[in-house]
């Protein structure tokens, strides 16, 4: 059983890797110590062997990718051409497709407890360092929630294509747990978020203005991945995904220069790629308002001592309403009224841009781009070929076929940019109308929508830390009381 | 007493909304993985029965008896 846990099934993952080689010895080695005194634990008090414990579920861990399943190996080339290296992770075994679900629950699990029953931001701390070690950097970053969008997308639009388990499950499991606890996900289970919040050193508050128009740009992301995927052209998400290349330790010039920017972007700026990119973020937003248990900066009543004002780093904190500030309540009921009858004419204004765009939008598809790369080659509009023009001229396949192919492409594309561009107008109008409506607010409060449960706002709220028995919260305490 | 009014129906919406969410989700996402559980209808192995990892599934005449043959 130990020697089965020790050498896993090599034959399956061809050659051995040399890391994970000195893996395996280390826990071979650790694993032999235990058996060979087994109460060395009781020795050394329990404190040399829990890091060789922990050093050895790690090393099982990167050994499990062993156990991977190529349904249909490469072919043996005899022409001496060499297989690329892939970019994505390799295959993975059904049933370590299972136990990531598994991890997947238990965080979600541990993540709600830890934000709203144990109100700790160091456990929330940690459990983001496991989610950015697990799905992060071990699982490469795929399979996540936020690609798992396009899978079920494509599925939607697609009678033919199945939304594999374990897509489905990411991409619902974060938003079941959104309707009970807020954005736990956000909080410490999503590695894209721990990337930024680890590397967050002097946050800057993000102008008001600036905050709400960029707010609408994960709603055009969302709308745009949708499109791209439903279509069947290309999973955008993933393909612009700033810090997958970091997880895979190797990626496209381009693509390491955006993670690297977004990172060094996330030092000043909280959260930058979750708050005015992610389009999982958008659905969690419209989501979270629902949650039946949601975060409070107070655990008990707001004695409206301010402290809490600039302790959120992504400026998620709303602040009392007063009696009688902003615009009188007539000019705000008229603003409103013509805001809602000017939705319409948003949506078909951005209906109209997105079908004038269609063409443009198609050249994703690479079909579409391989078709108007043999026209303006047969036309002699540019100079050479590419590898994809000679295959095709090699081939069997008429170019007439290529040029149908990619018409009915374009006719996709030509609805899809249609009902993009009336997305667009719609978001842009909603959240004009959200902006011009009223809410009042007599404590100071955690968006429900916004908030990404980090839990930084706690300690800075002196009832919290009165739960905590801090001398100094009591004097804060007793002085506002009064 | 408005005010205890107003937060309960404003209550009393939010879990109708998180119901009907939930039941959404529960039901589009089981009934989009459940698909595979359909006969295909169309061919992803352009006519290739012996290699193809859907076969099982497939309810297409080709399949249906490349199975009978195999058996």
């Amino acid at each position: 059983m130990i020697r089965s846990l020790i050498a896993p099934n090599k034959a399956a993952s061809g050659p051995a890797d040399p890391a994970s080689a000195a893996c395996n010895r280390s826990n071979q080695t650790t694993l032999f110590q235990l058996l060979r005194y087994p109460d060395a634990e009781a020795a050394t008090g329990g404190r040399a062997s829990l890091p060789g414990s922990l050093l050895s579920a790690f090393c099982f861990l990167l050994s499990l990718p062993a156990y991977a399943v190529q349904h249909f190996p490469p072919p043996d080339f005899t022409t001496g051409h060499k297989l690329p290296v892939t970019a994505t992770p390799p295959p993975r075994a059904e049933w370590l497709a299972y136990m990531d679900i598994g991890v997947l629950i238990a965080a979600l699990m541990l993540a709600t407890y830890f934000v709203l029953w144990k109100r700790n931001r160091r456990a929330i701390g940690g459990l983001s360092i496991f989610s950015l070690a697990y799905f992060g950097f071990y699982r490469h970053g795929c399979v996540c929630s936020i690609g798992a969008i396009q899978n079920v997308a494509q599925s939607i639009a697609d009678p033919n294509i199945v939304l594999p388990v374990v897509a489905g499950a990411f991409f619902l499991l974060p938003l079941i747990f959104a309707l009970f606890g807020g954005r736990v996900f956000c909080a410490a289970v999503c590695p894209l978020g721990a990337a930024q919040d680890i590397v967050l050193m002097k946050p800057s508050k993000a102008p008001d203005w600036l905050a709400q128009c960029l707010g609408v740009l994960p709603w055009i992301y969302l709308g745009a991945a949708v499109m791209y995927a439903a279509i069947g052209s290309a999973y955008i998400i993933c393909r612009y995904d700033p810090f997958v290349a970091f997880f895979r330790f190797g990626g496209s010039v381009p693509m390491l220069v955006f993670g690297g920017g977004m990172l060094v972007l996330s030092m000043f700026v909280g959260r930058a790629y979750c708050r005015f990119l992610c389009p999982y973020g958008a659905l969690l937003r419209l989501v979270s308002p629902l949650a039946k248990w949601k975060v409070t900066v107070t655990p008990d009543e707001c004695v409206q001592c301010r402290l809490c004002e600039d302790a959120c780093p992504f400026g998620e904190i709303r602040y009392p309403t007063p009696r009688d500030g902003g615009i009188s309540r007539t000019e705000g009921k008229s603003r409103l009224a013509a805001l809602i009858l000017l939705l319409p004419v948003f949506i078909g204004m951005g209906a109209g841009l997105g079908y004038l765009a269609s063409d443009k939008l198609a050249q994703v598809d690479p079909a579409v781009s391989l078709a108007k790369r043999v026209w303006l080659e047969d036309h002699g509009k540019v100079k050479g070929t590419t590898l994809e023009t000679d295959a095709v001229r090699k081939h069997d396949t008429p170019k007439e076929e290529v040029y149908l192919q990619s018409l009915a492409i374009g006719k996709k594309y030509r609805y899809g940019s249609l009902a993009l561009g009336g997305w667009i107008g719609l978001v842009i109008g909603l959240r004009l109308i959200g902006l011009s409506i009223r809410r009042r607010r007599s404590d100071y409060e955690a968006d429900s929508a916004g908030c990404v449960a980090c839990g930084r706002c706690y300690l800075s709220c002196p009832v919290e830390r009165f739960r905590h028995g801090d001398a100094e919260a009591i004097k804060i305490l007793e002085e506002y009381r009064a | 007493m408005s005010k205890k009014y107003s937060e309960n129906r404003r209550e009393f919406l939010r879990s109708l909304g998180r119901g009907a969410t939930l039941g959404l989700l529960v039901l589009g996402g089981g009934s989009l993985m459940k698909k595979g559980d359909k006969p295909i209808e169309t061919c992803v192995s352009d006519g290739i029965c012996s290699n193809c990892s859907d076969l099982k599934a497939c309810g297409l005449p080709q399949a249906l008896s490349y199975r009978q043959s195999d058996s």
